[in-house]
């Protein structure tokens, strides 16, 4: 079993458990997408959900490198084609928006 | 008619060849000195991380002085790099700004915990080192 299923299996909390099958599954589809940004913002998500998950870093770390990666995000969401924008949005700021709001807090409070 | 019409062409054909020397070596000289405020900019901001990180976690001492001169320098630059870029280049000018932006909320985390785990300076470091070089790309083409 993957460190981030284990990080997420901490999680007992019912009410967010499609929130955790949603974010394990773009966390894998975003590793599988050949743009390099995409690739790399999703493996570093899960880096730092199993860090936090870890007591290795606090919230207003993860807070502030998901804040920066959205900036960072939207940079490169703006530079990709109408059609790819969709995609992009949801496999990069989505998936961020997703572990800060409904998983991290679950976490941290474990 | 010229009077001397092969003089008037060699005469014109090095005027030419000058002023396109001339522009050829402005170009050489301004992107290399855009990249090295950018690679400063850079090495700033991960020097900043690394002043703030804490191996055991906590700091035993906390200069708000120093601390404060510190972001003050690093803001300045930051102000002075988006002042030198040209007007005809509005992206590297917003990503300049967005960059003086992640500055200013590391500097803030660092202000309320006066400390970074080695796990966050890792972490941030690597995002860092991915904007700063996206943004070293844009300016070497």
């Amino acid at each position: 079993m993957s460190k981030l299923q284990d990080a997420l299996d901490q999680i007992k909390d019912p009410s967010v458990a499609d929130a955790k099958i949603q974010f394990a599954q773009l966390i894998n589809d975003g590793k599988a997408a050949s743009e390099a940004f995409i690739n790399s913002s999703a493996g570093q998500l899960e880096q730092w959900t199993i860090d936090v998950s870890a007591r290795k870093m606090t919230q207003d770390e993860f807070d502030n490198l998901v804040t920066a990666q959205t900036i960072l995000a939207k940079n490169f969401v703006a530079s990709q084609g109408l059609a790819a924008q969709k995609r992009a949005e949801e496999l990069t700021i989505k998936t961020a928006e997703l572990a800060a709001t409904k998983i991290v807090p679950l976490l941290v409070a474990l | 008619m010229l009077k001397y019409p092969r003089h008037f062409l060699t005469s014109l054909g090095v005027a030419i060849c000058t002023v396109a020397l001339f522009f050829c070596s402005c170009a050489t000289v301004t992107e290399p000195s855009s990249q090295v405020t950018v690679q400063q900019l850079k090495n700033a901001h991960l020097a900043f991380v690394n002043h703030y990180t804490c191996a055991e976690g906590t700091r035993s001492t906390w200069d708000q002085a120093s601390f404060d001169k510190e972001v003050a320098d690093i803001t300045q630059q930051f102000t002075n790099a988006e002042a030198a870029v040209s007007k005809t280049v509005p992206a590297r000018k917003e990503f300049i700004r967005n960059s003086a932006n992640l500055f200013r909320r590391d500097a803030a985390l660092v202000q309320k915990q006066h400390c970074l785990s080695p796990s966050f300076a890792a972490n941030k470091k690597k995002q860092l080192q991915q904007n700063y070089d996206l943004l070293l790309q844009q300016t070497s083409t």
